[in-house]
Formats: C-alpha cells, sequence, structure tokens
C-alpha cells in the first residue's frame, strides 16, 4: 500500500516537472529555429511551413507532412503542393498568406487566386512591400518581418 | 571604538557605492517562447529573473517580455533578437545602450531630474536616443530602421546622418525610417503618398517638376535634396545666422 502511494506521489511530482522542462526545451528550440532562419539568404518551403505552425501557435512536428496537416487543419490550403527544399518566391509565399488571413478586399485575387493577385493582395494590406516582384526569392530577414505582421494582423494587431 | 567606527563607515560608503554602480535588470513577464543567452547557452527567459549586462533576448512567435531597468520599461515584441550591452545608475547618472538585432522594441524611459539619462537603441542602420519618453523601434533587414514616437522626444543619428530630435505622439505614424544601404532617412510623408489615390505636391513645386515626378515616379523626388542640404553644400556647412530677438 505504502509503495503504491510512494508510486503516485512521485508520479505527481515528476511528470509536471518533466513538462516543464520539456515546455523549456521547446522555448529554446523555437527561438533557435528563428535564429537560423534570420542568417538565411533563401528560405524554402520547409521553413516557410514551420515557421507559419509556430504562427499559429502550434508546435513544428520533424515532418512536413505532419505540418502540412496542421496548416490544412487551421483551414490553409491554397500553394501547399511543394517539395521540402524548393526555393520560396515571395508569390509562393503571398497564395498561402492571403489564404491564411483571408483577404478578400483583392476583387483580381478573389477571382483568379493566383499568386500574382495574392501577392498584390499582400501589398496592398502592408504584408509585403511594393518594390519587388512574385518571382523574387525570399531571405530570412524578410521571412522574419512578413510573418511578424502576419501574426500581428491574425492576433488583431495585439 | 573609534577605529570600529571608522571600519562600520567605510563598508557602509562602499556598499552604498556597489548598489548605485550595479543598477537592476529585472523580468517583469513573460508571454510565449522567449530565451535569454549569457555565454554560449541559450535558455528560457522566466519572470522575476535578474539579468546581466551583456544578456541576449530572443522571442518566438506571439511571444514578449517585460524587461524592468531600474526605472525603465522595455517591452521586448515578437520575433526579435536584442542585448542589453550596458546598463548603469551612478548619482548623477543613468545610461543604458540596448542594441536591436532584428524586431520590435517599446522603451519608456522615465526622465528624473536629478539624474542625466540616456537610454539608446541602435540597430545596424543608426541609434536612437529615447529622452524621458516613450517609442516603439523596429528593425528588419528589408524594411530598416522604422521608429514610432508615442510620447515626448528621440534624438536619431549614425555617423553618417547628422542626429535630429524628432517629436510625436502617434501610435499609428512612424517618424523615422531609414533603410538599409541608405544614409538619408525617407521622407516623413512616405507612407502618406504611397497611401494616397493621387500624387501630393510639395507647395512649391513647379509644372515642370510635375512632369519629371509624374514620368519617373516618387523616387527622384524622394532622393532631391532640401532647402536646408542645398544651403549646407553651398555653404560647405558653414553658416552664419543673425537672429534678433523682440521681446514683447
Amino acid at each position: 500500500m505504502k509503495f503504491r502511494l510512494l508510486i503516485v506521489v512521485l508520479l505527481l511530482v515528476t511528470v509536471p516537472l518533466l513538462a516543464q522542462r520539456s515546455r523549456r526545451g521547446d522555448t529554446v528550440k523555437n527561438v533557435t529555429f528563428v535564429h537560423e532562419i534570420a542568417e538565411k539568404d533563401a528560405v524554402n518551403f520547409g521553413d516557410t511551413v514551420r515557421f507559419l505552425v509556430l504562427i499559429l501557435g502550434k508546435e513544428p512536428t520533424n515532418t512536413l507532412a505532419s505540418d502540412l496537416a496542421i496548416l490544412k487543419g487551421a483551414g490553409i490550403t491554397a500553394g501547399l503542393q511543394y517539395a521540402e527544399s524548393i526555393p520560396m518566391k515571395k508569390g509562393m509565399l503571398a497564395l498561402i498568406l492571403a489564404d491564411y488571413l483571408k483577404l478578400g478586399d483583392s476583387l483580381f485575387y478573389m477571382i483568379f487566386k493566383t499568386q500574382r493577385y495574392a501577392f498584390t493582395a499582400c501589398i496592398a494590406n502592408g504584408i509585403m512591400d511594393y518594390d519587388a516582384s512574385e518571382y523574387d526569392s525570399v531571405s530570412g530577414g524578410e521571412l522574419i518581418e512578413i510573418m511578424s505582421k502576419v501574426s500581428e494582423r491574425a492576433s488583431g494587431g495585439k | 571604538m573609534k577605529r570600529r567606527t571608522i571600519y562600520m563607515s567605510t563598508i557602509l560608503i562602499m556598499l552604498f557605492a556597489v548598489s548605485y554602480g550595479f543598477a537592476e535588470i529585472k523580468v517583469q513577464s513573460v508571454r510565449g517562447s522567449v530565451a535569454y543567452k549569457l555565454g554560449k547557452q541559450w535558455r528560457a527567459l522566466r519572470s522575476g529573473m535578474s539579468l546581466k549586462e551583456g544578456t541576449k533576448i530572443s522571442t518566438g512567435a506571439r511571444s514578449s517580455a517585460v524587461i524592468l531597468l531600474d526605472n525603465h520599461r522595455l517591452t521586448v515584441r515578437q520575433l526579435t533578437m536584442m542585448k542589453i550591452y550596458s546598463n548603469k545608475l551612478t548619482s548623477t547618472s543613468s545610461d543604458t545602450k540596448i542594441g536591436l538585432k532584428y524586431g520590435r522594441l517599446n522603451a519608456r524611459v522615465k526622465r528624473i531630474k536629478t539624474l542625466k539619462t540616456s537610454f539608446k537603441i541602435s540597430t545596424p542602420v543608426a541609434t536612437s536616443s529615447v529622452r524621458g519618453s516613450e517609442e516603439e523601434v523596429f528593425y528588419g533587414s528589408k524594411s530598416g530602421m522604422i521608429v514610432w514616437v508615442l510620447d515626448g522626444t528621440i534624438e536619431t543619428g549614425n555617423p553618417d546622418l547628422p542626429s535630429r530630435f524628432i517629436t510625436g505622439r502617434s501610435p499609428s505614424r512612424s517618424v523615422f525610417i531609414l533603410k538599409p544601404g541608405t544614409f538619408k532617412p525617407l521622407n516623413l510623408l512616405f507612407n502618406v503618398t504611397n497611401a494616397s489615390m493621387v500624387k501630393i505636391y510639395a507647395d512649391n513645386t513647379t509644372d515642370d517638376e510635375k512632369g519629371v515626378h509624374d514620368t519617373f515616379g516618387d523616387e527622384i523626388f524622394d532622393n532631391t535634396e532640401g532647402a536646408v542640404e542645398f544651403l549646407d553644400n553651398l555653404l560647405q556647412g558653414a553658416a552664419t545666422v543673425n537672429i534678433d530677438l523682440i521681446w514683447p
């Protein structure tokens, strides 16, 4: 009886401690991921998907397929058909973000749903800069800036 | 007995001096994924922690931290990387230097009349000095340095840019934008002209200049020198201004 009680007490003490430790590990992992992105001259599709999972407030997994499943679960379906290592272009990113943020104030984007008009919609909403093309690659620093704006917008500017 | 009093007094004076020399850096609150680095390893930041000079702080998505540096409050917004270079407090001055690698900070600086207060936030392109006021500073490798003055006055500058004092009180309108690779901040009406449905010209713009503007766009106007720079070049930096003060 005493032995069982001891095991229960031990479990009650260790489980929260382990969970807290795991959360701290996730904190460092998430922050380190952002640092690695900041150093990249060009990001790929896998980096973008992982970053967007963080923006959604979820923990990224180890595979692209499960990260994509998280995005699809959050209602993001456009522009997710690429391989992990494909270099990210601004148009590709704009299409995913316009779908996530439901940017509906651009008539052409609402009709055509193409990268070109998604990019224009993102510019009109202040998410991307006007002095670029949808074919330009996305640097790590740029991705952080864009995701920061996306996160602010998604959380109502907080 | 006399010797004992001298010893005690010396110890008390030393303690008093030490308490002034080491200013306090304390974490007031943490939300989401926030880490700090002192030395080689990143660790999770927790509220109530005391930090040292040279500490780097980094926030993840949907995360933030509030740091108290003596009487000043620094809010580290999401997706930010910054470093506390120095934070010194003496009986006559308060001196804080923050480095912002990327992201956004909000600094609320308390000015105490008896202390000479200096609170500087440096980015890779310029430094902003808060002078008893509140400001929001952003730096990104694409957008450059953007400053919003929420209350009071700030001073901005870098070795290539003459320092300028900026006053503001609007959270929605940035008052200083300096892009990487440029030496001159963008026109203050930059956002207004970009957002406007019609073209906006200065009062003294001639029809010919408007024609050039229609052909070549905003770039030319944003890069032309203003009256101050023109006079400065003409006089090679030295000018005499006579002012007659008329008292009412």
